[in-house]
């Protein structure tokens, strides 16, 4: 709009009720200056609602928003009723239903909140959120109704019934208002007892004209409050989102704030009041009379118009808009100048800092030195020098070494996101998140004692498969709706499994819950213990410097910790409880299936054959290899390696620095070779042992060109992911996306390259191997000038295909 | 991508899921985890 770009809005804010059944004395809408709620419809009228979802349809479709959210707000949006929310529920599903993904919360006082509204919003996937200022005293200094009586019972019955099996995945979080009167780790205690996910603690609405309450005269009060509950919380190991500490720390490490209380991100938010007109962000009303005011509606104006008033345009440009005083503060990018209404000051309007200034200050100064290593965080890259070698299809040891820094990353940050995740997602039963949690608290501490052990473990190749696993079903039943409880409860008691591997690995001691997965519990990179078959759903795990004890019901047995590190096959020994020896009762003798290891000079490989989540590629996987066919891999894998070392050791340091584990396949049914790599399993090789080994050598060096060019596109974009056309493959029938063309290219340098060796070998295959030089040779620099003449490459990407093209057309003939 | 290696695991639960998208967002395009920078609407009733 006149040379401005306009963000659009995604977030909705819907008046479906303008009055309130509390009174409570700290609310803005009705105690504050502005008081336009005395003109308008009680409830929204239907011609509002479906002319606000029209708008908000025509919005989506002009912007191709994905995603749109609604908040049904108030007053206190319960007196609407179960049919009128119904009813503004079943209009914005028509008019949204199709164009995006429509999140819809309701945040309400909770008092009326009840078993048929909560069956409206599970049928709806709304989310709920409560209000609650804390402990009984702390509610009911303020949130009362009209003739006094205290509102607190009514919503600790509301949280109740929110919090039951039933309901649980509606909970979205409680919401509580600061009163430095109240005792901070009081409040923070009695609300972290009601388990919500998400917590807020809102400093009460103010500004310079009407200041908050300051009895101690310190000036920093809010601070002062806030603080000791910062502390607690990280001394707790964060156990529920805070969102103004969330903020605060994911501006610190140079990301978006989630609140508009904090931060420099646009407003992308528009409030419709029960008669149908836009207002900006309702916080305004406690600035003067008329300030939220647009004076457009949605019968006659568009959301692209409100956009353009001034009143939110002016909060669409980070730091520029900010007071002088703001644009030089050190703590700008976290504080962004706080909650736009708490700058207002008669005659310099808002053109000041917050009246929480000083407070912000002071708390964010604080998280920042309680968190140093959050504040500093740097990003990974690539040397140019790596990046050439890759891209030319090799990469020695040290370019694998800056590819396999950046999956560590990678790991650490999908465990943690899985774990917060897990505790944050309302679907999740609390026994399921106690064990998180008991799980994240062994980690947390050997990463301190053991932190090798920690690496280990989260470099096991298929850690990042469950791990996107659990994210994408926790992603799905993030929202309001009902998922499988107990495959979701097994895929993140992983979690359990992987701090039992870290305990066992690093010594440490511990005590974990281990999910039982088809009669065995998994330890990834480490193996199984095959139980039986039956009903447990899960084995607790008692880790020593000696012992591993598991116990299973009734029975308890043992396995020594150094003959599992050692690979050792075992039989797990029944012993009581305490650990003397002793017989089970159910007569189950559970075998240790350790993973084994191939090895060759100057390599070891994990063969790994148990782990849950290594069906991630397109063949079947094999089953447990018995000792025979272990052997045959064994002599298979130390002649490919010799292959390799011999005739391609521009290929081996890679291989020997990036493969760690090989995934046995089953056989194709019509005797062809079988491999494949993963794009979430970085590390590893899928293939079945061909009949060959310098087959097996051919398939390593193919397949691991996918793993390597699958980090290198990790960390940097080659090409436009939007870009969905299908290019001719010469290899294939079928044409394939960019991403595929380009895996296949890369791999085919490698394969090229191979029988190009082949073939001035002498061997029995030279003629063969001449002919298949020449076939992938020619297809390679072919898919080459298909993907530099696509223009959907970056200009990295366009870097790429030159040294590709460089690598191809630049080799000598056969040898 | 950025580099969390050194930041200890005890800590890392502080980044919350919005700064952890800028680095497992890149494999996750889909995912919540990556979302787009916004002021979100802050409820006060």
């Amino acid at each position: 709009v006149d040379g401005r770009v306009l963000i659009p809005a995604d977030q909705f804010v819907i008046k479906v009720h303008s009055r309130c059944d509390l009174a409570c004395d700290h609310c803005y809408v009705y105690e504050s200056i502005d008081q336009s709620w005395r003109g308008r419809p009680m409830a929204i009228p239907s011609d509002v609602v479906s002319q606000t979802a029209m708008r908000i349809a025509e919005h989506v479709k002009a912007h191709e928003l994905g995603r749109a959210e609604i908040v049904l707000h108030g007053g206190e949006p319960l007196l609407a009723g179960v049919a009128g929310l119904r009813a503004v529920l079943v209009q914005l599903e028509r008019a949204l239903g199709g164009l995006c993904r429509l999140d819809v919360k309701v945040h309400t006082n909770g008092v009326l909140l009840n078993e048929e509204f909560c069956e409206l919003f599970d049928e709806h996937g709304v989310g709920v959120g409560i209000s609650l200022d804390g402990d009984r005293s702390a509610n009911d200094r303020h949130r009362n109704y009209r003739d006094g009586r205290s509102s607190y019972d009514a919503v600790i019955r509301a949280i109740r019934l929110l919090s039951s099996d039933r309901f649980r995945h509606l909970y979205s979080g409680v919401l509580a208002a600061i009163d430095v009167a109240n005792d901070p780790i009081r409040v923070y205690e009695s609300l972290l007892e009601l388990a919500p996910p998400r917590l807020d603690l809102l400093l009460p609405h103010a500004t310079w004209d009407a200041p908050p309450p300051r009895t101690a005269g310190t000036g920093t009060e809010y601070a002062d409050w806030l603080i000791p509950i910062f502390d607690r919380w990280h001394a707790d190991g964060f156990p529920v989102r805070i969102r103004t500490f969330d903020s605060i720390i994911a501006t610190l490490a140079g990301g978006d704030t989630r609140t508009e209380a904090l931060g420099l991100a646009p407003v992308r938010m528009v409030v419709v009041e029960t008669d149908g007109s836009y207002e900006q962000a309702d916080s305004l009303k406690v600035a003067y009379d008329g300030a939220p005011s647009t004076g457009l509606d949605v019968f006659t104006h568009s959301l692209d118009s409100v956009l353009d008033h001034p009143g939110i345009a002016t909060r669409q440009h980070g730091i520029a808009d900010l007071s002088a005083t703001c644009q030089e503060c050190p703590v700008v990018g976290s504080c962004g100048g706080g909650m736009y209404a708490h700058r207002y000051k008669s005659g310099s309007g808002f053109d000041n800092p917050s009246v929480y200034c000083a407070d912000l200050l002071k708390l964010i100064s604080h998280i920042g030195e309680r968190l140093p290593h959050v504040a500093r965080s740097v990003s990974h890259t690539v040397s140019d020098d790596a990046l050439a070698e890759l891209a030319g299809g090799m990469g020695g040891a040290s370019a694998i070494a800056q590819l396999t820094q950046a999956q560590r990353s990678l790991g650490r940050g999908l465990l943690t996101a899985v774990y917060q995740a897990g505790i944050a997602a309302p679907a999740v039963d609390p026994a399921v998140r106690g064990r998180l949690r008991a799980a994240w608290q062994v980690l947390a501490v050997a990463d301190d004692d053991s932190h090798d052990a920690v690496d280990t473990v989260l470099g096991h190749p298929y850690l990042r498969v469950w791990a996107v696993r659990c994210l994408d079903r926790l992603g799905r039943a993030g929202g309001a709706e009902h998922h499988d409880d107990e495959s979701l409860a097994a895929d993140l008691g992983h979690l359990g499994a992987i701090a039992a591997a870290v305990a066992i690995r690093g010594q440490a001691r511990a005590l974990l819950t281990v999910p039982l997965v088809e009669g065995a519990v998994h330890l990834p990179g480490l193996g199984r213990l095959v139980v039986a078959p039956g009903d447990a759903a899960q084995a607790v795990f008692e880790v020593d410097a000696d012992w591993v004890r598991v116990r299973l019901g009734a029975d308890t047995w043992r396995l020594s910790r150094p003959r599992m590190l050692a690979g050792e096959a075992l039989t797990a020994e029944p012993c009581l409880a305490e650990g003397v020896p002793g017989a089970a009762d159910s007569g189950l003798e559970p075998e240790w299936e350790p993973v084994r290891v191939l090895t060759a000079p100057g390599i070891g490989v994990a063969l790994e054959d148990t782990d849950p989540y290594r069906d991630c590629y397109q063949w079947p996987v094999a089953p447990r290899l018995t000792d025979e066919q272990f052997a045959e891999w064994q002599r298979g894998f130390a002649i490919a390696w010799r292959e390799i070392q011999t005739h391609h050791p521009a290929y081996a340091p890679a291989l020997a620095a990036g493969l760690t584990t090989l995934m046995p396949l089953a056989a194709g049914s019509d005797g062809s070779d079988v491999s494949a790599a993963a794009r979430h399993g970085f590390g590893a090789i899928g293939a079945a042992l061909p009949a060959d080994p310098v087959t097996l050598a051919l398939l390593l060096m193919h397949e691991f060109q996918h793993v390597k060019l699958g980090a290198v596109l990790d960390l940097y974009d080659l090409f436009d992911p939007d870009d969905k056309r299908l290019f001719h493959a010469p290899w294939r029938k079928d044409p394939r996306p960019l991403e595929g063309l380009l895996q296949g290219t890369y791999a085919h340098l490698a394969v090229s390259e191979f029988w190009r060796v082949r073939a001035g070998l002498g061997e029995y295959d030279e003629a063969e191997a001449a002919e298949r030089y020449e076939h992938w040779r020619a297809h390679t620099a072919a898919a080459i000038e298909t993907l530099a003449n696509s223009g959907s490459l970056t200009p990295l990407g366009m870097r790429f295909a030159g040294q590709m093209r460089i690598s191809i057309t630049g080799r000598e003939g056969i040898n | 991508m950025a580099d969390l290696r050194d930041i200890p695991l005890a800590e890392m639960p502080a980044l919350g899921l919005d700064v952890l998208g800028r680095t497992i967002g890149r494999v996750l395009p889909d995912s919540s985890t990556n979302p787009v920078p916004v002021a979100a609407f802050q409820s006060s009733i």
